[in-house]
Protein backbone atom coordinates (compact mmCIF):
# COMPACT_ATOMS: atom_id res chain seq x y z
CA UNK A 1 0.00 0.00 0.00
CA UNK A 2 2.29 2.74 -0.83
CA UNK A 3 1.70 6.20 0.52
CA UNK A 4 -0.35 4.75 3.58
CA UNK A 5 -0.41 3.09 6.22
CA UNK A 6 0.54 0.04 6.25
CA UNK A 7 -0.36 -1.73 9.89
CA UNK A 8 0.06 -5.38 8.00
CA UNK A 9 3.86 -4.84 7.37
CA UNK A 10 4.61 -2.99 9.91
CA UNK A 11 7.87 -3.53 11.28
CA UNK A 12 8.65 -6.69 13.27
CA UNK A 13 7.66 -6.13 16.79
CA UNK A 14 5.06 -3.31 15.90
CA UNK A 15 1.68 -3.67 17.14
CA UNK A 16 -1.82 -2.29 15.78
CA UNK A 17 -4.08 -1.11 17.84
CA UNK A 18 -7.81 -0.78 17.31
CA UNK A 19 -11.59 -1.13 18.50
CA UNK A 20 -12.56 -0.58 22.20
CA UNK A 21 -15.27 2.09 20.64
CA UNK A 22 -13.12 3.84 18.41
CA UNK A 23 -12.62 3.54 14.45
CA UNK A 24 -8.80 4.67 14.33
CA UNK A 25 -6.69 1.61 13.51
CA UNK A 26 -2.87 2.03 13.31
CA UNK A 27 0.38 1.20 14.73
CA UNK A 28 1.25 1.75 18.55
CA UNK A 29 4.09 4.42 17.37
CA UNK A 30 2.05 6.39 14.88
CA UNK A 31 -0.17 6.72 18.41
CA UNK A 32 2.55 7.61 20.36
CA UNK A 33 4.10 10.14 17.38
CA UNK A 34 0.23 11.69 17.74
CA UNK A 35 0.20 11.89 21.42
CA UNK A 36 3.61 13.40 21.56
CA UNK A 37 2.65 16.17 19.09
CA UNK A 38 -0.68 17.04 20.67
CA UNK A 39 1.96 17.60 23.81
CA UNK A 40 4.12 19.43 22.07
CA UNK A 41 1.87 21.96 20.62
CA UNK A 42 0.32 22.70 23.76
CA UNK A 43 3.94 23.47 25.36
CA UNK A 44 4.95 25.69 22.04
CA UNK A 45 1.76 27.16 22.44
CA UNK A 46 2.61 27.91 26.12
CA UNK A 47 6.15 29.08 25.14
CA UNK A 48 4.24 31.45 22.74
CA UNK A 49 2.19 32.62 25.22
CA UNK A 50 4.91 33.61 27.90
CA UNK A 51 7.07 34.92 25.54
CA UNK A 52 4.09 37.68 24.36
CA UNK A 53 3.87 38.05 28.01
CA UNK A 54 6.96 39.18 28.57
CA UNK A 55 7.14 40.53 25.24
CA UNK A 56 4.14 43.17 26.05
CA UNK A 57 5.41 44.20 29.20
CA UNK A 58 8.79 45.42 28.77
CA UNK A 59 8.41 46.81 25.13
CA UNK A 60 10.70 48.62 23.25
CA UNK A 61 9.49 52.07 23.52
CA UNK A 62 9.94 51.48 27.43
CA UNK A 63 13.54 50.33 26.54
CA UNK A 64 13.64 53.56 24.70
CA UNK A 65 12.09 55.56 27.34
CA UNK A 66 14.73 55.19 29.96
CA UNK A 67 17.83 54.67 27.33
CA UNK A 68 18.01 51.32 28.42
CA UNK A 69 21.39 49.27 27.06
CA UNK A 70 21.10 48.18 23.64
CA UNK A 71 21.33 44.46 24.43
CA UNK A 72 18.23 44.81 26.35
CA UNK A 73 17.02 45.99 22.88
CA UNK A 74 18.72 43.13 21.27
CA UNK A 75 16.76 40.84 23.48
CA UNK A 76 13.21 42.48 22.81
CA UNK A 77 14.26 41.14 19.14
CA UNK A 78 15.32 38.07 19.71
CA UNK A 79 11.93 37.30 22.08
CA UNK A 80 9.96 38.66 18.75
CA UNK A 81 11.66 36.05 16.61
CA UNK A 82 11.43 33.62 18.98
CA UNK A 83 7.54 34.17 19.55
CA UNK A 84 7.06 34.31 15.42
CA UNK A 85 8.96 30.81 15.04
CA UNK A 86 6.46 29.51 17.83
CA UNK A 87 3.87 31.30 16.33
CA UNK A 88 5.02 28.59 13.14
CA UNK A 89 6.07 25.91 15.07
CA UNK A 90 2.74 25.35 17.11
CA UNK A 91 0.32 24.74 13.95
CA UNK A 92 2.78 22.99 12.64
CA UNK A 93 2.68 20.55 15.20
CA UNK A 94 -1.13 20.18 15.40
CA UNK A 95 -1.93 20.13 12.05
CA UNK A 96 0.52 16.87 11.89
CA UNK A 97 -1.48 16.02 14.98
CA UNK A 98 -4.54 16.14 13.27
CA UNK A 99 -3.33 14.33 10.15
CA UNK A 100 -2.11 11.39 12.04
CA UNK A 101 -5.36 10.63 13.98
CA UNK A 102 -7.54 11.32 10.60
CA UNK A 103 -5.36 8.94 8.82
CA UNK A 104 -5.36 6.26 11.99
CA UNK A 105 -9.33 7.13 11.54
CA UNK A 106 -9.35 6.58 7.84
CA UNK A 107 -7.37 3.50 7.91
CA UNK A 108 -9.64 1.91 10.67
CA UNK A 109 -12.87 3.12 8.32
CA UNK A 110 -11.23 1.42 5.39
CA UNK A 111 -10.01 -1.81 7.21
CA UNK A 112 -13.90 -2.06 8.75
CA UNK A 113 -15.36 -1.58 5.00
CA UNK A 114 -12.72 -3.89 3.66
CA UNK A 115 -13.06 -6.76 5.71
CA UNK A 116 -17.43 -6.47 6.13
CA UNK A 117 -16.83 -6.74 1.86
CA UNK A 118 -14.65 -9.00 1.41
CA UNK A 119 -16.64 -11.31 3.70
CA UNK A 120 -20.13 -9.97 1.85
CA UNK A 121 -18.25 -11.82 -1.53
CA UNK A 122 -16.86 -14.98 0.54
CA UNK A 123 -20.49 -15.08 1.66
CA UNK A 124 -22.11 -14.99 -1.56
CA UNK A 125 -19.50 -17.14 -3.11
CA UNK A 126 -19.95 -19.83 -0.60
CA UNK A 127 -23.71 -19.39 -1.19
CA UNK A 128 -22.82 -19.65 -4.70
CA UNK A 129 -21.00 -22.99 -4.46
CA UNK A 130 -22.95 -24.31 -2.54
CA UNK A 131 -26.18 -24.06 -4.92
CA UNK A 132 -24.40 -24.88 -7.65
CA UNK A 133 -21.99 -27.66 -6.24
CA UNK A 134 -23.80 -30.75 -8.08
CA UNK A 135 -23.72 -28.77 -11.50
CA UNK A 136 -19.78 -28.33 -10.41
CA UNK A 137 -19.47 -31.22 -9.41
CA UNK A 138 -20.85 -33.19 -12.46
CA UNK A 139 -19.27 -30.27 -14.76
CA UNK A 140 -15.52 -29.84 -13.54
CA UNK A 141 -14.73 -30.91 -10.21
CA UNK A 142 -15.18 -34.95 -10.28
CA UNK A 143 -12.00 -35.39 -9.82
CA UNK A 144 -11.25 -32.98 -7.15
CA UNK A 145 -14.80 -34.22 -5.27
CA UNK A 146 -13.90 -37.76 -5.49
CA UNK A 147 -11.02 -37.49 -4.30
CA UNK A 148 -11.98 -35.45 -1.32
CA UNK A 149 -15.40 -37.68 -0.58
CA UNK A 150 -12.96 -40.78 -1.16
CA UNK A 151 -10.48 -39.47 1.66
CA UNK A 152 -13.24 -38.57 3.93
CA UNK A 153 -14.93 -41.88 3.36
CA UNK A 154 -11.78 -43.34 3.65
CA UNK A 155 -11.36 -41.65 7.07
CA UNK A 156 -14.72 -42.78 8.44
CA UNK A 157 -14.12 -46.15 7.03
CA UNK A 158 -10.69 -46.38 8.96
CA UNK A 159 -10.53 -49.15 11.66
CA UNK A 160 -10.30 -46.83 14.60
CA UNK A 161 -6.11 -47.94 15.55
CA UNK A 162 -5.46 -46.69 11.90
CA UNK A 163 -7.88 -43.39 11.87
CA UNK A 164 -6.15 -42.61 15.78
CA UNK A 165 -2.44 -43.27 13.87
CA UNK A 166 -4.19 -40.96 10.82
CA UNK A 167 -4.95 -37.92 13.50
CA UNK A 168 -1.46 -38.48 15.42
CA UNK A 169 0.47 -38.21 12.01
CA UNK A 170 -1.70 -34.51 11.94
CA UNK A 171 0.64 -32.44 13.98
CA UNK A 172 3.22 -33.67 12.35
CA UNK A 173 1.64 -32.52 8.79
CA UNK A 174 0.96 -29.04 10.58
CA UNK A 175 5.05 -28.51 11.80
CA UNK A 176 5.80 -29.08 8.25
CA UNK A 177 3.25 -26.95 7.11
CA UNK A 178 3.71 -23.82 9.52
CA UNK A 179 5.39 -21.77 6.82
CA UNK A 180 1.96 -21.61 4.76
CA UNK A 181 0.13 -21.92 7.65
CA UNK A 182 1.65 -19.06 9.23
CA UNK A 183 0.54 -16.76 6.28
CA UNK A 184 -1.12 -13.71 6.78
CA UNK A 185 -3.28 -14.14 3.74
CA UNK A 186 -4.09 -17.67 4.64
CA UNK A 187 -5.09 -16.78 8.27
CA UNK A 188 -7.58 -14.29 6.57
CA UNK A 189 -8.59 -17.15 4.12
CA UNK A 190 -9.14 -19.06 7.02
CA UNK A 191 -10.93 -15.76 9.09
CA UNK A 192 -13.36 -15.75 5.48
CA UNK A 193 -14.16 -19.56 4.96
CA UNK A 194 -15.16 -20.44 8.58
CA UNK A 195 -17.51 -17.21 7.93
CA UNK A 196 -18.66 -18.16 4.73
CA UNK A 197 -19.61 -21.86 5.57
CA UNK A 198 -23.07 -20.95 6.80
CA UNK A 199 -23.66 -19.84 3.55
CA UNK A 200 -21.83 -23.22 1.81
CA UNK A 201 -24.46 -24.57 3.52
CA UNK A 202 -27.82 -22.26 2.71
CA UNK A 203 -26.55 -23.11 -0.88
CA UNK A 204 -26.81 -26.52 -0.49
CA UNK A 205 -30.00 -26.62 0.46
CA UNK A 206 -31.24 -24.81 -2.39
CA UNK A 207 -31.54 -21.75 -0.28
CA UNK A 208 -32.23 -18.44 -2.10
CA UNK A 209 -28.50 -16.17 -2.20
CA UNK A 210 -30.38 -13.14 -1.25
CA UNK A 211 -32.02 -15.33 1.58
CA UNK A 212 -28.81 -16.84 2.78
CA UNK A 213 -27.03 -13.73 3.05
CA UNK A 214 -29.81 -11.96 4.61
CA UNK A 215 -30.73 -13.85 7.50
CA UNK A 216 -26.64 -15.14 7.69
CA UNK A 217 -23.72 -13.16 9.78
CA UNK A 218 -23.47 -10.46 7.12
CA UNK A 219 -27.61 -9.94 7.26
CA UNK A 220 -29.26 -10.36 10.54
CA UNK A 221 -27.05 -12.95 11.68
CA UNK A 222 -29.74 -15.94 12.32
CA UNK A 223 -27.24 -18.27 11.30
CA UNK A 224 -23.34 -17.95 11.51
CA UNK A 225 -20.35 -19.51 12.54
CA UNK A 226 -22.24 -21.23 15.50
CA UNK A 227 -24.56 -23.04 13.48
CA UNK A 228 -21.67 -23.98 10.77
CA UNK A 229 -19.82 -25.35 14.24
CA UNK A 230 -23.18 -27.04 15.37
CA UNK A 231 -23.43 -29.22 12.08
CA UNK A 232 -19.70 -30.11 12.15
CA UNK A 233 -20.46 -31.27 15.83
CA UNK A 234 -23.57 -33.36 14.46
CA UNK A 235 -21.65 -34.83 11.60
CA UNK A 236 -18.59 -35.78 14.33
CA UNK A 237 -20.75 -36.87 16.46
CA UNK A 238 -22.10 -39.66 14.58
CA UNK A 239 -18.59 -40.93 13.91
CA UNK A 240 -18.03 -40.99 17.73
CA UNK A 241 -15.81 -37.57 18.11
CA UNK A 242 -16.56 -34.22 19.69
CA UNK A 243 -18.49 -36.14 21.98
CA UNK A 244 -18.68 -33.93 25.02
CA UNK A 245 -18.69 -35.17 28.66
CA UNK A 246 -19.02 -34.34 32.60
CA UNK A 247 -15.77 -33.04 33.88
CA UNK A 248 -14.05 -33.15 37.35
CA UNK A 249 -11.78 -30.70 38.86
CA UNK A 250 -9.21 -31.09 41.45
CA UNK A 251 -6.70 -28.18 43.39
CA UNK A 252 -3.91 -28.76 41.87
CA UNK A 253 -1.03 -28.51 44.44
CA UNK A 254 -1.38 -25.97 47.34
CA UNK A 255 -2.64 -22.47 47.91
CA UNK A 256 0.52 -20.07 47.41
CA UNK A 257 0.88 -16.28 48.47
CA UNK A 258 1.87 -14.36 45.68
CA UNK A 259 2.26 -10.66 44.30
CA UNK A 260 -0.79 -8.74 42.55
CA UNK A 261 -0.74 -9.25 38.92
CA UNK A 262 0.08 -5.23 37.77
CA UNK A 263 1.13 -5.54 33.97
CA UNK A 264 -0.32 -7.18 30.61
CA UNK A 265 2.75 -9.16 30.54
CA UNK A 266 2.50 -10.14 34.23
CA UNK A 267 -0.65 -11.46 33.49
CA UNK A 268 0.11 -13.05 29.90
CA UNK A 269 2.83 -14.79 32.23
CA UNK A 270 0.13 -16.09 34.95
CA UNK A 271 -1.51 -18.21 32.46
CA UNK A 272 -0.92 -21.79 33.20
CA UNK A 273 0.51 -24.33 31.29
CA UNK A 274 1.23 -27.42 32.57
CA UNK A 275 -0.77 -29.79 33.72
CA UNK A 276 -3.41 -27.70 35.47
CA UNK A 277 -5.67 -25.55 33.18
CA UNK A 278 -7.09 -22.87 35.77
CA UNK A 279 -5.27 -20.47 38.22
CA UNK A 280 -6.95 -18.64 40.21
CA UNK A 281 -5.65 -15.64 42.55
CA UNK A 282 -7.79 -14.16 45.34
CA UNK A 283 -7.44 -10.55 46.11
CA UNK A 284 -8.44 -10.20 50.30
CA UNK A 285 -9.35 -6.91 51.63
CA UNK A 286 -10.63 -6.83 55.44
CA UNK A 287 -14.05 -5.78 55.44
CA UNK A 288 -14.13 -6.17 51.70
CA UNK A 289 -15.58 -8.60 49.13
CA UNK A 290 -12.68 -11.08 47.89
CA UNK A 291 -11.58 -10.02 44.85
CA UNK A 292 -10.78 -13.14 41.93
CA UNK A 293 -7.97 -13.10 38.65
CA UNK A 294 -8.94 -16.12 36.88
CA UNK A 295 -6.41 -17.09 34.34
CA UNK A 296 -7.67 -20.57 31.78
CA UNK A 297 -4.89 -22.02 29.80
CA UNK A 298 -4.92 -23.16 26.03
CA UNK A 299 -5.79 -26.45 24.70
CA UNK A 300 -3.85 -29.12 25.87
CA UNK A 301 -5.08 -32.04 23.75
CA UNK A 302 -5.72 -31.63 19.79
CA UNK A 303 -7.19 -34.85 19.12
CA UNK A 304 -10.30 -34.70 17.61
CA UNK A 305 -11.32 -37.81 20.03
CA UNK A 306 -12.22 -37.65 23.27
CA UNK A 307 -10.44 -38.34 26.39
CA UNK A 308 -9.59 -37.43 29.62
CA UNK A 309 -8.53 -33.90 28.88
CA UNK A 310 -11.86 -31.19 28.55
CA UNK A 311 -9.12 -28.43 26.93
CA UNK A 312 -9.18 -30.66 23.50
CA UNK A 313 -10.53 -29.87 19.84
CA UNK A 314 -14.16 -31.22 21.44
CA UNK A 315 -14.28 -28.18 24.05
CA UNK A 316 -13.39 -25.86 20.98
CA UNK A 317 -15.35 -26.87 18.21
CA UNK A 318 -18.57 -27.29 21.02
CA UNK A 319 -17.48 -23.47 22.26
CA UNK A 320 -17.33 -22.26 18.30
CA UNK A 321 -20.97 -23.86 18.32
CA UNK A 322 -22.16 -21.95 21.34
CA UNK A 323 -22.46 -25.44 23.54
CA UNK A 324 -21.34 -25.52 26.73
CA UNK A 325 -17.64 -27.55 26.89
CA UNK A 326 -16.06 -29.65 29.46
CA UNK A 327 -13.62 -26.82 29.61
CA UNK A 328 -15.92 -24.16 30.19
CA UNK A 329 -17.56 -26.66 33.39
CA UNK A 330 -14.28 -27.54 34.91
CA UNK A 331 -13.62 -23.60 34.93
CA UNK A 332 -17.07 -23.05 36.66
CA UNK A 333 -16.14 -25.28 39.29
CA UNK A 334 -13.27 -24.22 39.92
CA UNK A 335 -14.50 -20.74 40.48
CA UNK A 336 -17.00 -22.34 42.95
CA UNK A 337 -14.39 -24.09 44.97
CA UNK A 338 -12.55 -20.97 45.25
CA UNK A 339 -15.49 -18.99 46.66
CA UNK A 340 -16.52 -17.34 43.64
CA UNK A 341 -20.27 -16.44 43.61
CA UNK A 342 -22.13 -14.09 41.23
CA UNK A 343 -21.08 -11.01 43.24
CA UNK A 344 -17.53 -11.02 44.01
CA UNK A 345 -15.78 -9.13 41.60
CA UNK A 346 -13.69 -10.95 38.31
CA UNK A 347 -10.94 -10.39 36.27
CA UNK A 348 -10.92 -13.23 33.48
CA UNK A 349 -7.56 -13.86 31.84
CA UNK A 350 -7.57 -16.41 28.75
CA UNK A 351 -4.71 -17.88 26.20
CA UNK A 352 -6.25 -19.58 23.13
CA UNK A 353 -9.33 -21.89 24.12
CA UNK A 354 -8.68 -20.61 27.35
CA UNK A 355 -9.41 -16.79 25.83
CA UNK A 356 -12.72 -18.42 24.30
CA UNK A 357 -13.84 -19.94 27.60
CA UNK A 358 -13.06 -16.76 29.28
CA UNK A 359 -14.93 -14.69 26.99
CA UNK A 360 -17.92 -16.84 27.12
CA UNK A 361 -17.55 -16.49 31.31
CA UNK A 362 -17.65 -13.09 31.13
CA UNK A 363 -20.72 -12.88 28.20
CA UNK A 364 -22.62 -15.48 30.78
CA UNK A 365 -23.59 -12.50 32.67
CA UNK A 366 -23.83 -15.43 35.49
CA UNK A 367 -20.65 -13.22 37.15
CA UNK A 368 -19.59 -9.96 38.30
CA UNK A 369 -16.86 -9.39 35.47
CA UNK A 370 -14.67 -6.61 35.80
CA UNK A 371 -12.66 -7.54 32.95
CA UNK A 372 -11.73 -9.74 30.26
CA UNK A 373 -8.44 -10.34 28.10
CA UNK A 374 -7.46 -12.63 25.71
CA UNK A 375 -4.54 -14.03 24.16
CA UNK A 376 -4.41 -15.57 20.78
CA UNK A 377 -8.44 -16.45 21.50
CA UNK A 378 -11.09 -17.61 18.96
CA UNK A 379 -13.45 -15.88 20.69
CA UNK A 380 -14.62 -13.04 17.78
CA UNK A 381 -18.16 -14.08 18.16
CA UNK A 382 -18.89 -13.87 21.74
CA UNK A 383 -21.20 -11.23 22.42
CA UNK A 384 -18.76 -9.83 25.41
CA UNK A 385 -20.69 -6.57 26.95
CA UNK A 386 -19.21 -3.36 26.21
CA UNK A 387 -19.47 -2.31 29.66
CA UNK A 388 -16.81 -4.82 29.97
CA UNK A 389 -13.47 -3.62 29.33
CA UNK A 390 -11.75 -6.60 26.98
CA UNK A 391 -8.41 -6.24 25.54
CA UNK A 392 -7.74 -8.92 23.19
CA UNK A 393 -3.90 -9.44 21.43
CA UNK A 394 -4.00 -11.00 18.29
CA UNK A 395 -1.36 -12.16 16.15
CA UNK A 396 -2.27 -11.50 12.21
CA UNK A 397 0.06 -14.90 11.50
CA UNK A 398 -1.78 -16.42 14.44
CA UNK A 399 -4.49 -19.16 12.58
CA UNK A 400 -6.37 -19.81 15.54
CA UNK A 401 -7.91 -16.75 16.45
CA UNK A 402 -9.01 -16.50 12.70
CA UNK A 403 -10.73 -19.84 12.95
CA UNK A 404 -13.37 -17.67 15.73
CA UNK A 405 -14.32 -15.83 12.61
CA UNK A 406 -14.71 -12.06 12.48
CA UNK A 407 -16.07 -9.88 15.50
CA UNK A 408 -19.53 -9.99 15.67
CA UNK A 409 -21.03 -7.26 18.19
CA UNK A 410 -17.88 -7.00 20.85
CA UNK A 411 -15.39 -4.43 20.34
CA UNK A 412 -12.56 -4.85 22.35
CA UNK A 413 -9.65 -3.17 22.56
CA UNK A 414 -8.20 -5.33 19.82
CA UNK A 415 -3.73 -5.71 19.51
CA UNK A 416 -2.38 -7.15 16.78
CA UNK A 417 0.72 -8.12 15.70
CA UNK A 418 2.52 -10.08 13.32
CA UNK A 419 4.87 -12.06 14.59
CA UNK A 420 7.42 -12.96 12.42
CA UNK A 421 7.00 -10.50 10.03
CA UNK A 422 9.82 -11.12 7.29
CA UNK A 423 11.35 -13.06 9.92
CA UNK A 424 11.96 -17.18 9.52
CA UNK A 425 9.10 -19.43 10.84
CA UNK A 426 9.83 -22.11 13.21
CA UNK A 427 8.54 -25.93 12.15
CA UNK A 428 9.47 -27.06 15.71
CA UNK A 429 6.48 -26.39 16.65
CA UNK A 430 2.85 -26.87 15.58
CA UNK A 431 1.31 -22.99 15.21
CA UNK A 432 4.04 -21.24 15.61
CA UNK A 433 2.27 -17.35 15.79
CA UNK A 434 0.25 -18.98 18.72
CA UNK A 435 2.27 -20.34 20.49
CA UNK A 436 2.10 -18.20 24.38
CA UNK A 437 6.23 -17.34 24.68
CA UNK A 438 5.07 -15.31 21.70
CA UNK A 439 2.18 -13.46 23.30
CA UNK A 440 4.37 -13.00 26.18
CA UNK A 441 6.32 -11.08 23.93
CA UNK A 442 3.88 -8.66 22.46
CA UNK A 443 2.11 -8.25 25.71
CA UNK A 444 5.67 -6.77 26.87
CA UNK A 445 5.14 -4.54 23.81
CA UNK A 446 1.58 -3.96 25.10
CA UNK A 447 2.95 -3.07 28.35
CA UNK A 448 5.31 -0.40 26.73
CA UNK A 449 2.23 1.55 24.72
CA UNK A 450 1.32 4.73 25.84
CA UNK A 451 -2.09 4.60 24.04
CA UNK A 452 -5.12 5.55 25.62
CA UNK A 453 -7.02 2.56 24.94
CA UNK A 454 -3.93 0.34 26.29
CA UNK A 455 -3.50 2.45 29.12
CA UNK A 456 -6.76 2.96 30.15
CA UNK A 457 -7.84 -0.65 30.06
CA UNK A 458 -4.67 -1.45 31.75
CA UNK A 459 -4.96 0.81 34.61
CA UNK A 460 -8.84 -0.65 34.98
CA UNK A 461 -7.17 -3.99 35.42
CA UNK A 462 -4.76 -2.60 37.93
CA UNK A 463 -7.33 -0.72 39.91
CA UNK A 464 -8.86 -4.48 40.73
CA UNK A 465 -6.16 -5.71 43.24
CA UNK A 466 -6.39 -2.03 44.90
CA UNK A 467 -6.79 -2.37 48.83
CA UNK A 468 -6.09 -6.18 48.92
CA UNK A 469 -3.60 -6.60 51.57
CA UNK A 470 -3.32 -10.18 50.91
CA UNK A 471 -3.20 -12.42 47.66
CA UNK A 472 -3.19 -16.13 47.45
CA UNK A 473 -3.25 -18.41 44.02
CA UNK A 474 -4.61 -21.63 43.70
CA UNK A 475 -4.21 -24.05 40.25
CA UNK A 476 -6.75 -26.47 39.64
CA UNK A 477 -6.73 -29.82 36.61
CA UNK A 478 -9.92 -30.71 35.63
CA UNK A 479 -10.85 -34.46 33.87
CA UNK A 480 -13.33 -35.87 31.69
CA UNK A 481 -15.46 -38.23 33.23
CA UNK A 482 -17.19 -40.93 31.50
CA UNK A 483 -19.06 -39.66 28.12
CA UNK A 484 -22.55 -37.94 28.61
CA UNK A 485 -25.63 -36.75 27.17
CA UNK A 486 -25.02 -34.36 24.56
CA UNK A 487 -25.26 -30.52 25.70
CA UNK A 488 -27.59 -28.46 24.73
CA UNK A 489 -27.25 -25.03 23.18
CA UNK A 490 -26.71 -21.81 25.65
CA UNK A 491 -28.26 -19.01 25.02
CA UNK A 492 -26.63 -16.08 24.16
CA UNK A 493 -23.35 -17.78 24.08
CA UNK B 1 3.27 35.86 33.13
CA UNK B 2 3.19 39.50 35.34
CA UNK B 3 7.02 40.49 35.63
CA UNK B 4 5.91 44.03 36.31
CA UNK B 5 6.53 47.20 34.37
CA UNK B 6 9.33 49.04 33.68
CA UNK B 7 8.14 52.55 35.13
CA UNK B 8 7.22 50.22 38.32
CA UNK B 9 10.20 48.35 39.04
CA UNK B 10 12.95 50.06 37.13
CA UNK B 11 14.84 49.00 33.71
CA UNK B 12 16.96 46.41 35.95
CA UNK B 13 14.21 45.06 38.07
CA UNK B 14 11.74 44.28 34.82
CA UNK B 15 15.13 43.29 33.19
CA UNK B 16 15.79 40.43 36.32
CA UNK B 17 11.95 39.11 36.06
CA UNK B 18 12.61 38.99 32.11
CA UNK B 19 15.69 36.68 32.72
CA UNK B 20 13.80 34.52 35.02
CA UNK B 21 10.68 34.34 32.57
CA UNK B 22 13.31 33.52 29.55
CA UNK B 23 15.10 30.67 31.42
CA UNK B 24 11.44 28.90 32.11
CA UNK B 25 10.53 29.49 28.86
CA UNK B 26 13.95 28.00 27.36
CA UNK B 27 13.32 24.92 29.47
CA UNK B 28 9.90 24.37 28.06
CA UNK B 29 11.03 24.70 25.26
CA UNK B 30 14.16 22.30 26.12
CA UNK B 31 11.32 20.03 27.16
CA UNK B 32 9.18 20.36 23.96
CA UNK B 33 12.27 19.52 21.85
CA UNK B 34 12.38 15.92 23.97
CA UNK B 35 8.88 14.90 23.12
CA UNK B 36 9.37 15.68 19.58
CA UNK B 37 8.35 12.35 17.30
CA UNK B 38 11.68 10.50 16.37
CA UNK B 39 12.10 12.17 12.71
CA UNK B 40 12.55 8.76 11.48
CA UNK B 41 9.26 8.13 10.59
CA UNK B 42 9.32 4.32 11.77
CA UNK B 43 6.03 2.24 12.26
CA UNK B 44 3.94 4.93 11.40
CA UNK B 45 3.75 5.56 7.41
CA UNK B 46 5.36 4.18 4.33
CA UNK B 47 6.21 5.20 0.78
CA UNK B 48 5.48 8.78 -0.32
CA UNK B 49 3.17 9.68 3.09
CA UNK B 50 6.34 8.70 5.25
CA UNK B 51 8.82 11.17 3.43
CA UNK B 52 6.55 13.72 3.72
CA UNK B 53 5.90 13.07 7.40
CA UNK B 54 9.87 12.86 7.69
CA UNK B 55 9.94 16.24 5.99
CA UNK B 56 7.17 17.75 7.96
CA UNK B 57 9.18 16.33 10.99
CA UNK B 58 12.13 18.03 10.43
CA UNK B 59 10.43 21.79 9.63
CA UNK B 60 8.87 21.41 13.05
CA UNK B 61 11.72 20.61 14.18
CA UNK B 62 13.63 23.77 12.73
CA UNK B 63 10.93 25.73 13.40
CA UNK B 64 11.45 24.45 17.51
CA UNK B 65 15.18 24.85 17.15
CA UNK B 66 14.92 28.24 15.91
CA UNK B 67 12.97 29.35 18.37
CA UNK B 68 15.18 28.31 21.35
CA UNK B 69 17.68 29.77 19.67
CA UNK B 70 16.46 33.25 19.98
CA UNK B 71 14.94 32.46 23.44
CA UNK B 72 18.85 31.73 24.18
CA UNK B 73 19.98 34.97 22.37
CA UNK B 74 17.08 36.43 24.54
CA UNK B 75 19.02 35.44 26.96
CA UNK B 76 22.39 36.11 26.62
CA UNK B 77 21.49 39.95 25.68
CA UNK B 78 19.53 40.45 28.52
CA UNK B 79 22.33 39.07 30.52
CA UNK B 80 24.41 41.86 29.28
CA UNK B 81 21.83 44.40 29.18
CA UNK B 82 22.23 43.30 33.36
CA UNK B 83 25.50 43.04 33.41
CA UNK B 84 26.11 46.44 31.56
CA UNK B 85 23.46 48.31 34.29
CA UNK B 86 25.00 46.27 37.11
CA UNK B 87 28.71 48.16 36.01
CA UNK B 88 27.13 51.46 35.81
CA UNK B 89 28.56 51.84 32.32
CA UNK B 90 26.74 52.00 29.11
CA UNK B 91 29.64 52.18 26.75
CA UNK B 92 30.11 48.55 25.72
CA UNK B 93 26.47 48.58 25.36
CA UNK B 94 25.54 51.41 23.36
CA UNK B 95 23.32 51.09 20.98
CA UNK B 96 25.67 51.75 17.80
CA UNK B 97 27.41 49.14 19.39
CA UNK B 98 24.80 46.45 19.75
CA UNK B 99 25.09 43.17 18.84
CA UNK B 100 22.36 44.35 16.26
CA UNK B 101 24.31 46.77 15.04
CA UNK B 102 21.57 49.44 16.05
Amino acid sequence: MPGGLVPGGVMAGDIVIGGGGSIAVATSELFEDARRLSDLRAMLSDCHGQLISIDRLVGVAQLDAVAAPSSALAAERAMDDAAAALARAAPSAERLHIALIASADAYGIGERVAERLAQDVAGRFGSMLGLFLPTIALEVLPAVLGIGAGAAIGIALLPPEKRAALFRALPEWLRRNSVVLTDPRVVQLVRLTVMSADDFGGGLLKLPPELVHAIGDEGVGLVGLASSASVVVGVARSRGMLAESAVSVMRSGATVPVTRAESYSDRAARVPQGAAQVRIDRYSKPGGLDRFEVYVGGTRDFSLETGSEPWDMTSNVNAVAGRETGAYRAVTQAMADAGISSSSPVLFTGYSQGGLVAAELAASGDYDTRGLYTLGAPAAQVAVPSSIPWVALEHSDDIVPAVGGSRASADPVLVRRELFDGRPVSTEVMFPAHQLAGYRETAALVDASTETRIVSALAAFDRFGDGATSVDSTLYRGMRETASAYPAPRSGG
Amino acid sequence: MDIGTVSESGVGLALQRQLLALDRVAGRLANARAVMPSQAGDGVWSGDARRMYVRALHQLSTQVHAAATHVDEAIRDTRQALALLAGGSRAGGSRAGGRHGW
